[in-house]
């Protein structure tokens, strides 16, 4: 038999065996027969639920909620398309954005402040970028600048993957590169995704109640509310301006441009999508991993290179090596880290360094120690203590599982760019090196439920035996937090 | 123009289910029973449990047809709104469960339906692109010919005898690389 005969066999074999059921078209035909269509699409009717929430949580209008509700009863359709006052709450955008099963963002980035080495200025990059969340699939373009005293040099890369596999596509130096990460990192890689993507049309939340509807216009046929803002960033100093096209009804972003203020007090054109897309049908093979015809394979989908669970922030110095490997903020401002540390000149087993550890209790003392974050880029002064949550192991190596409280109010979200490593180091001869070391904010945990998916999925990852540590639960580490925030 | 062939794509069912003929939305049912218990098996490994969902992505579509931008695209389409079904069904189990085993999800065949190598050709299938994956959920779940399969999703038997092709590669890599 032929290898496509072989698959043929096995795919009929296993339609067998999914079998049919004879009464389900009569059932389906039974369940229908009384059911006229859908008024409407389902977008709508998921927001007709966000707009009830966000009257009733809307601080000027919570108090009229009962009687608006009532009006609403009667009158729903022709508040939501007539009525004069938005229907939403611009603050709510990006939880409504965040929602999205997928999104989809097609536009151009500009680089109004910068010139390349030849004076002229950088052409504008394309952007299409789709996020599958459910499906943990992407397609990515990213753009890196490196600024020298010529000018501006831009690298265009785009990852697309496909829920398995993904490729790194190098379009300025044309090369790719081919990785093989699990399940799970294709879905934290997604939602990591989702969220800068979140923060880079939103800015700073805080922000946003700034913002005034400035006008409507019309897109395709359909009336779009304007809105316009300003952002200042006090970590960079600098100030963004943002214009958001909303739909009246639900407040569902359809376009947005964003300013960037120079040096001169001008405003450049940072970025321009044209087209937002929530929840719509993906196009055929999107996510199909094509490299460009001339592009340098690096190497292949047969030789992928296994990805392990990585913030792609570890440090070497001489035989020393920290590892940091994830990183989540709950939603109180305290930051859990999973962090490996080894010198590699030493003979002895971490094992005893592990041994009596408590959970909230003090860390492990591996070679280089990361006892304490602080916000990066933030203005303010605050450190964040760590504590030890759990360890787990991975292929021979320990790691630590970390809770870092902050001891006074922590910076928002928008306010800093990461967390700056505070570490010590646990050697006979203390190493004269200095050690840089940042990670990402992460993603948000904000509910027991992300808790679960998230935080036990990433210790689940970095363990031999696919499991989180039985003693972590979310009630328990938040409990953890404020009982060290009252010490 | 006339046309020799008796089967009807799956456009011109929609449309005719959107036009008020209720029946054709039958022929749908029929035509994409096993593609959908297929999807809602991999995602809950329980054949009862399928079969209800089967039949609620079933009415869930009825009811939302009119949503459908692309009547081409009914295939993809119910098999999002099947997988969207299982994973909410998923999620009232593990809210229901106990608190130690929310964790992980259900454990696949319970009712020893699927074996594992079937179990695994199943992950596989459900993992193809959307378009290979439903010609092959139509050729071998559903038994139909190549040519009323390109007549069901308004392809040539070319297009559909090409995706067909690049899916057995995609499923031969996957099934010979070493389980994970």
């Amino acid at each position: 038999m032929t290898d496509k005969e072989i698959i043929e066999e096995r795919l009929e074999k296993l339609g067998q065996a999914i079998g049919s059921d004879d009464s389900l078209v009569e059932n389906v035909m039974s369940c229908i027969d009384a059911k006229p269509f859908g008024e409407t699409k389902r977008i709508k009717k998921l927001s007709a639920k966000l707009i009830a929430r966000r009257i009733i949580m809307n601080r000027f209008t919570k108090f009229a909620a009962a009687a608006a509700i009532i009006v609403a009863a009667v009158l729903s359709i022709t508040i939501l398309d007539k009525s004069a006052t938005p229907a939403y709450a611009v603050t709510d955008l990006p939880e409504l954005f965040e929602q999205a099963k997928v999104i989809h963002i097609q536009g151009w980035q500009y680089f109004g402040g910068h010139r390349m080495p030849n004076g002229k200025k950088i052409p504008p990059v394309e952007i299409d970028n789709w996020i599958d969340l459910e499906n943990g699939r992407s397609r990515y373009t990213g753009t890196g600048l490196s600024i020298d005293k010529n000018g501006v040099r831009v690298t265009v890369a785009e990852t697309i993957s496909d829920g398995q596999y993904q490729v790194n596509l190098n379009h300025t130096e044309r090369y790719a590169t081919f990785f093989k990460i699990s399940d799970y990192q294709q879905m934290l890689d997604t939602h990591y995704r989702l969220n800068m993507m979140s923060t880079e049309i939103f800015g700073d939340l805080n922000q946003l109640d700034n913002f005034a509807k400035v006008g409507q216009e019309e897109i395709d046929g359909v009336e779009y509310d304007i809105w316009e803002g300003e952002v200042k960033h006090s970590v960079a100093k600098h100030a963004d301006r943002y214009k958001y096209w909303l739909l009246p009804s639900t407040g569902e972003l359809r376009r947005v441009r964003a300013w960037t203020k120079l040096a001169n007090g001008q405003w450049a054109l940072h970025y321009e999508y044209h087209r937002v897309e929530h929840d719509v049908e993906l196009p055929e093979e999107i996510f199909t991993m094509e490299v460009p015809e001339g592009y340098e394979l690096r190497n292949t989908m047969e030789t992928a290179i296994l990805q392990e669970l990585d913030d792609g922030g570890s440090v070497h110095c001489g035989s020393l090596t920290l590892d940091p490997r994830t990183s989540f903020t709950l939603s109180d401002g305290s930051v859990i880290l999973g962090w490996h540390s080894v010198d590699r000149e030493s003979q002895k087993s971490q094992a005893e360094l592990f041994e009596g550890l408590e959970f909230g209790g003090v860390l492990p003392k591996l070679p280089v120690e990361i006892w304490g974050l602080k916000p990066s880029g933030w203005t303010g002064d605050i450190t964040y203590a760590g504590q030890h949550l759990a360890y787990t192991q991975k292929g021979g190596k320990f790691i630590e599982w970390s809770l870092y409280v902050p001891e006074s109010i922590p910076p928002a979200r928008g306010e800093m760019l990461g967390y700056d490593v505070l570490y010590r180091f646990n050697l006979e001869e203390k190493p004269k090196w200095i050690i840089g070391c940042t990670l990402d904010y992460g993603i948000q945990i904000k509910t027991e439920e992300y808790f679960d998916k998230w935080v036990l999925g990433a210790m689940a990852e970095l363990s031999d035996d696919d499991k989180a540590p039985e003693n972590i639960t979310y009630e328990r580490v938040l409990r953890l937090a404020e009982q060290i925030r009252g010490r | 123009m006339w046309r020799p062939c008796t089967v009807q794509s799956d456009a011109e069912l929609v449309n005719n289910v959107l036009g008020g003929d209720k029946q054709a939305f039958g022929v749908l049912v029929k035509r994409y029973e096993r593609p959908v218990r297929a999807v809602a098996l991999d995602v809950l490994g329980d054949y009862h449990l399928a079969t209800d969902v089967s039949q609620d992505a079933f009415v869930t579509a009825y009811e939302n047809l009119p949503g459908l931008r692309k009547p081409v695209a009914f295939g993809p389409w119910l098999m999002k709104i099947t997988r969207r079904r299982a994973l909410d069904c998923v999620r009232r189990k593990r809210d229901e469960a106990p608190l130690e085993s929310v964790v992980r999800p259900p454990t696949h065949n319970p009712g020893g339906l699927l074996d594992e190598e079937k179990q695994w050709l199943l992950a596989a299938v459900v993992k193809l692109p959307k378009g290979e994956k439903q010609v092959v959920m139509l050729r071998y779940f559903a038994g139909h010919s190549v040519k009323d399969i390109a007549e069901i999703v308004g392809r040539s038997v070319g297009n559909v005898t090409k995706q067909l092709s690049r899916a057995h590669k995609h499923l031969r890599n996957i099934l010979e690389r070493p389980e994970k």
